[in-house]
């Protein structure tokens, strides 16, 4: 079917669907690197970096299209809640829309009912508390007699976020360690940090200081007034071959933005009204995409050359290319499970 | 960047939805080149929407500056052609001239409008009987630039402009006024201007007279 005879609301639906299904699929996809169903999970170049709380609000989001999911959400409930940062979650959660509040107060009252230990867990869960389901209970003890159930694996390069806090801790020392490895290619500032990390900006350079302290950064100051610049100190911390670090908060926040994009509209809305609204939504990411563009082949196109009603098929197709671009980044493999593990994740 | 009638159209189509996405309305009198292009008066692209007055129920407001949502929808609407309008494409330049208060006489025929529809926006586009003083007015206000020129001082048939944008007097005689249009609208120019403008007033009458 040729885009160009889609009429606006075709367009918006296709980009709204690409959204949903790339949302989807990288949490299917990322859940079963860190141990969810790990069937069809393959390492590769491709893998990508895993953000927890970028994932965990996606996931939070992405089970209202696809309800399984809600058997990883009780599962990292059980294995992996005292691994996050909750301070960090809020951050993050600022950024992207939807009502989400429930979802995540929902999603604490079933880490607290699992045997979270961090009192954030607690504050967040608001006083409930949702025991396990029947076949997650018992893993947070020995993780025995589960097969399909099981702890998350820390040890893939992919998880070196988690990893790292399992390591040193929940914080942001931790995380500069996974951010500079995942950038071991550069050397990044600490304003880089902070956005890429979402802590504050003096725990950050603390944290670094420290770390160059202790040999497992290095750092650089360059010549002048530029700010002292921070990198992976090679050979201390053998973490694997870490995927490059990916924006994902910023990419959730553009897939959540986008699921949403026309919503709230008077129906049979014009289509210069949804480009309208189409070009609020690339301003957002503007400056975004042009920090960190995509590769060619990916491309994201620009409001300023598509007047008026004309950015609306360029927009479909830029939500279309973002989508290609998460998905070609992660492994080969089934997007959802399938056959018999699908049938068992019902029953979940 | 100059923009015709469709194109005209097409804008004020967009600021309609604009509009429509925040639930205000707006009601708006135009006149200027816009309202000659839109009225199909003369052949000739625009560079801008001159607005004379925004309408709030029975009032007359003038829009220095627009109401919020009309502002903002303009702008918006700039931001959706950046190639081809600027961020003043609608302005209510026309109105400064009474700063606060409307003159004592309403420049004539405003209640003759022909008004039209895109959504919540209404756009009155000013008829011949306001156009025609107003263009007047506008050939003779020679504040920013006193370099008005008649040749032909001898038969008062030929009038020159220079320094000045031309197309004002271009658009008077486009609209081929009568000679009780002219007088009338001499008659509104000569209450708004407290200076001596008749020597100027009446070359150009008379050059409309020869040229229409």
């Amino acid at each position: 079917m040729s885009a160009l005879s889609d009429s606006p609301t075709v367009l918006v639906a296709r980009a709204r669907q690409s959204a949903t299904d790339a949302l989807v699929d990288v949490c299917w996809q990322q859940w079963g690197r860190l141990g969810f169903m790990t069937g069809d999970v393959r390492s590769g170049a491709g893998d990508a970096f895993i953000d927890p709380e970028a994932l965990l609000l996606m996931t939070l989001d992405a089970v209202r299209a696809e309800p399984r999911l809600d058997a990883a959400l009780s599962w990292w409930a059980v294995v992996g809640a005292d691994l996050m940062s909750i301070p960090r979650l809020s951050a993050i959660r600022a950024s992207v829309p939807g009502d989400l509040d429930g979802p995540i107060v929902g999603f604490a009252a079933c880490a607290v009912g699992a045997g979270a230990t961090s009192t954030a867990w607690k504050r967040l869960a608001r006083g409930e508390r949702v025991p396990p389901p029947e076949r997650l209970k018992g893993v947070s003890d020995t993780g025995t007699g589960l097969t399909l159930v099981e702890r998350p694996a820390l040890t893939r390069p992919e998880a070196a976020m988690l990893r790292v806090r399992a390591l040193a801790g929940v914080g942001a020392k931790a995380d500069v360690i996974a951010f500079l490895a995942a950038t071991s290619d550069r050397s990044s500032s600490a304003k880089t940090l902070q956005k890429a990390l979402g802590y504050s900006y003096v725990p950050l350079r603390r944290a670094a200081d420290d770390l160059v302290a202790a040999g497992i950064a290095c750092a650089e100051a360059p010549a002048g007034r530029g700010a002292v610049r921070y990198a992976f100190q090679p050979g201390v911390l053998d973490l694997g071959n870490v995927p490059p670090w990916r924006y994902w908060p910023q990419i959730a926040a553009f897939l959540l933005h986008t699921a949403r994009w026309g919503g709230g509209l008077p129906p049979g809305a014009s289509a210069y009204a949804l480009a309208s609204r189409a070009r609020d939504l690339a301003g957002l990411f503007e400056a975004f995409w042009a920090e960190h563009p995509l590769p060619a082949r990916y491309p994201v196109a620009a409001p300023r050359d598509h007047p008026g009603e004309a950015y609306l098929e360029p927009f479909a197709q830029t939500v279309e290319a973002v989508a290609r671009w998460i998905a070609d980044g992660l492994p080969v493999g089934p997007a959802a499970p399938s056959g018999l593990v699908a049938s068992i994740l019902d029953e979940l | 960047m100059p923009f015709s009638a469709s194109a005209l159209d097409r804008y004020l189509r967009a600021l309609g939805d604009e509009l429509s996405l925040t639930g205000a309305d707006a009601r708006i009198l135009v006149v200027g080149g816009a309202a000659l292009v839109l009225r199909g008066t003369v052949d000739r692209s625009t560079v801008d929407v001159d607005v004379l007055a925004e309408i709030q129920g029975d009032t007359l407001l003038i829009p220095r500056p627009f109401s919020e949502a009309l502002g903002q929808a303009i702008a918006r609407v700039a931001a959706s052609f950046p190639a081809d309008l600027e961020p003043g494409w609608m302005n209510a330049a026309v109105a400064s001239v009474w700063q606060s208060h409307w003159p004592a006489r309403l420049p004539p025929g405003l209640d003759a409008a022909e008004w039209r529809d895109y959504g919540p926006l209404a756009v009155g586009i000013a008829g011949r009987e306001t156009l025609i003083p107003m263009k007047l007015h506008a050939v003779l206000d020679l504040g920013a630039s006193p370099t008005f020129d008649a040749s032909g001082r001898n038969t008062g048939a030929t009038v020159s402009l220079t320094g000045y944008d031309r197309r004002h007097l271009a658009d008077l005689v486009a609209l081929a006024p009568t000679d009780a249009e002219l007088e009338a609208a001499a008659a509104w120019v000569q209450d708004q201007d407290a200076g001596d403008i008749d020597p100027l007033l009446h070359a150009v009458l008379a050059h409309v007279r020869s040229v229409r």
